[in-house]
């Protein structure tokens, strides 16, 4: 089920009336309920991978309870070691298997060895990536004596499968929402009219932004050879765009729904082309992800209080796993390896760049674009087919290559540009507008609530809807 | 939550009357306009004039035959009704819209191209229709084939907004167009023609690839009921291919001029002739209507 259909549109005002009307105050049947619905939210899609997730659960909890049980560091690294094989495991099979071998034959096919193994029909489960990290963060906690395992287990299982956030995140960490669900929930009205700000507003960019500018990216990507240059360059944008709002816009949603039942998630996005450096950008794009790499790749490879090489080394390192954990293709480890040597300067040179502080300034706004420029070089190898294709669209665009502008093809295309250009122009003007007062969250009047949800029903691709990119990592 | 849930509804409720007022308010712009050919016929049109003809068809239709060729020549008044991306179920409902809003007509020339079935969804252009949706031919259009969940244009019935907001991009600029300039024709000139221009053809003359069939699709036999009961003669024509002929049985009453232009450089595409196809085409269909006309005369 996703969040902009009429599925869900049914699915949860039925929920809330449940959830707040009829079994109000009572945390054990909340959480019971939460399951229900989210196990029936994530079985839409294919109700054969409910075994999955309740099965990762199920090995987390009792990993977490046996954890706790033994102090011996011996059988504390076993189960550790068993939780991590089990997860990243089945992360494996269903993501990676594939990529593998394809890559093993290839490999021992130009060494003259026909390995020749076949590959699987394999479906990926949707979220798997994002529910497995964040099953991993709670045994790791465990293990780290950071927080102690629950024996709630409907708190665990709600916890894991809670259905705003089940599929694309934001990775919350056990320390965080967890002890949400422990405790009694009561309706806060406050709480749940931001909740309906951030839904609004994350549809506006979804349904507006993204899901318009979808159309032209894909055009503009598929047929790149006989586009030309500013063409290319209008691809690019479009896509940092439809990808930030695609995937802010349902974190947006995310956050807002479970506002509205009383939970409080991590913000995952902070207006992140508004960065003047990389090191910013990645303060401010998918935290909760960076921030997981951060603490559970990087810290323990020796973050920064290491010698200079080995932080350089350990960037590349979260960089190339970060970059494989959005798919199994070496385009996105290449995505990776581009934003690990943005970062190298940044560690290189670390006095001269100072830490983040909003103002605006022409010195700042020329950052700004440099930033972004190198952000949108890193996204053709994350949109595209294959590094060859990622190289050749990027040729293109400095060779200055002539052809048609696929943006401007038809009266459709141009109103389509028109449209994504008025969503990114009202976007950054209230992302800036909030950044400048120093808030985390765009604030609206009554006024501009109207006004955001008349331009979403009348802007909005209603008739071509695409998928939310994020849920296939 | 009481609070909460009244101040959503108090904000849904506004935002329903606000769409709602751009909805009506679009559908009687576009009524008032001739934008889109169901409102050109209506308002270009006197209802109790009687035609010679009129041309039914899809993007074949609109630009193998010229209404103001023909009327010219032959002294007649016709008007061409035909829309792009359409097919039989569009051109039914044209006819319906025709009939219902009292036009009468001599002939009825329909452009065929599905001859053996129609698609079973709604066409890419009906919502043009839609502005009429509360005319029962029109609802009953979108009843039977709009397939989305939704159903937007048959839904907006009862929420106007719901089509301006699937068909953002297709209806709301025209709405504003339209607005501004009532009498704006998207894409077809005063007797509803659009033409092709002639561009420079590399491609060499070759021979055209037979298909035998016949006309079997249901939605013909409809037509020609509706004509019958309205007292129009249906002449049915197939417009030129460039590189296909099509073969009917001997009995089927066609114009079959499927295989009439030979020339590569009197077509804009493998459909559709060009400006200077158009002439030909006409002038060979003219002769035929001069013959017919002359012989009920």
């Amino acid at each position: 089920m996703i969040f902009n259909s009429l599925a869900f549109i049914t699915f949860f005002p039925t929920f809330f009336i449940l959830y707040w009307g009829l079994i109000n105050d009572n945390k054990k049947s909340q959480n019971i309920l939460v399951i229900i619905a989210s196990y029936i939210f994530y079985g839409w899609w294919d109700w054969r991978f409910l075994f999955l997730i309740f099965f990762s659960s199920v090995v987390d909890y009792s990993i977490g309870l046996g954890l706790s049980a033994t102090s011996k560091v011996s059988k504390r690294k076993f189960l550790l070691g068993l939780s991590l094989s089990i997860n990243l495991g089945l992360l494996g099979f269903f993501k990676y298997f594939n990529f593998f071998i394809e890559n093993f034959n290839t490999a021992f096919g130009s060494a003259g060895i026909n390995t020749n193994i076949s590959s699987l029909n394999i479906i990926l489960p949707v979220g798997i990536s994002f529910y497995t990290f964040q099953t991993m963060s709670y045994t790791i906690d465990i293990y780290r004596n950071k927080i102690k395992p629950t024996k709630d287990i409907f708190a665990f299982i709600a916890f894991i499968s809670f259905f705003p956030q089940l599929v694309a995140g934001p990775i919350e960490r056990a320390s965080h929402l967890l002890p949400q669900f422990l405790k009694n929930r009561k309706f806060d009205y406050k709480k749940a009219v931001s909740g309906i700000k951030l839904i609004v507003f994350g549809f506006f960019k979804k349904i507006v932004i993204a899901d318009n500018s979808a159309q032209l990216v894909n055009e503009i990507f598929q047929n790149y050879p006989n586009e030309s240059y500013l063409s290319l360059i209008m691809g690019t944008v479009l896509f940092a765009f439809q990808i930030y709002c695609d995937f802010s816009g349902y974190s947006d949603i995310a956050i807002g729904l479970s506002r509205i039942l009383g939970f409080d998630l991590m913000y995952n996005f902070k207006f992140p082309y508004l960065s003047s450096n990389i090191r910013e950008f990645w303060n401010r794009w998918h935290i909760s992800l960076s921030s997981w790499f951060r603490d559970y790749v990087y810290i323990p490879l020796g973050g920064n209080k290491v010698s200079q090489p080995r932080v350089l080394f350990n960037t590349f390192c979260v960089f190339i796993i970060s970059g494989f954990w959005h798919g199994a293709n070496w385009t996105f480890v290449f995505w990776g390896v581009l934003h690990a040597l943005f970062f190298m300067p940044i560690i290189l040179f670390r006095e001269k760049f100072p830490k983040e502080n909003f103002h605006f300034s022409l010195k700042k706004l020329f950052f700004i674009l440099v930033n972004f420029g190198l952000v949108c070089l890193a996204w053709v190898f994350f949109r595209a087919e294959n590094i060859q294709d990622a190289l050749l669209y990027i040729r293109q665009i400095f060779s200055l290559a002539e052809g048609q502008s696929a943006f401007m093809k038809t009266n459709t295309h141009f109103l389509m540009t028109l449209i994504t250009g008025i969503g990114i122009s009202i976007l950054l003007t209230l992302e800036m507008k909030t950044l400048l007062k120093q808030k985390k969250e765009i604030e609206f009047s009554p006024l501009g609530l109207v006004a955001v949800i008349l331009l979403t029903l009348f802007l909005g691709a209603f008739k071509n809807q695409a998928d939310f990119i994020y849920f296939q990592f | 939550m009481k609070a909460f849930i009244l101040k959503l509804v108090k904000y849904i409720f506004i935002v329903i009357i606000i769409t709602n007022v751009f909805g009506w308010t679009g559908d009687f712009i576009l009524r008032k306009s001739s934008f889109f050919k169901p409102s050109f016929l209506l308002n270009n049109y006197n209802r109790s004039e009687q035609f010679d003809y009129f041309i039914l068809g899809s993007s074949r239709g609109l630009t193998t035959l010229n209404s103001g060729q023909i009327d010219a020549e032959l002294q007649t008044k016709g008007v061409n009704l035909s829309m792009d991306d359409t097919d039989l179920k569009t051109q039914l409902l044209m006819l319906n819209h025709f009939f219902k809003n009292g036009y009468k007509s001599k002939y009825c020339i329909l452009v065929l191209d599905d001859i053996t079935a129609s698609q079973s969804k709604l066409g890419d252009n009906d919502y043009k229709f839609s502005p009429y949706i509360k005319k029962d031919y029109v609802t009953n259009h979108f009843k039977s084939y709009e397939n989305t969940p939704l159903k937007p244009l048959y839904n907006s019935i009862y929420l106007p907004f719901l089509k301006y907001s699937y068909y953002n991009i297709q209806m709301i600029p025209p709405v504003l167009i339209a607005l501004v300039y009532p009498n704006k024709r998207h894409r077809f000139d005063k007797n509803g023609n659009y033409t092709y221009p002639s561009l420079i053809n590399s491609k060499k003359n070759e021979n055209k690839s037979e298909v035998t069939t016949k006309i079997i699709n249901p939605l013909v036999k409809e037509i020609q009921t509706l004509c019958k009961a309205n007292k129009t003669e249906l002449i049915t024509y197939i417009a030129p291919y460039r590189d296909l002929e099509i073969r009917l049985p001997q009995n089927d009453k066609v114009i079959n001029n499927s295989a009439s232009i030979k020339e590569y450089d009197l077509f804009y595409d493998a459909i559709h002739v060009n400006s200077e196809g158009r002439i030909v085409a006409t002038n060979k269909f003219i002769a035929y209507l001069k013959h017919k006309i002359s012989g009920t005369k």
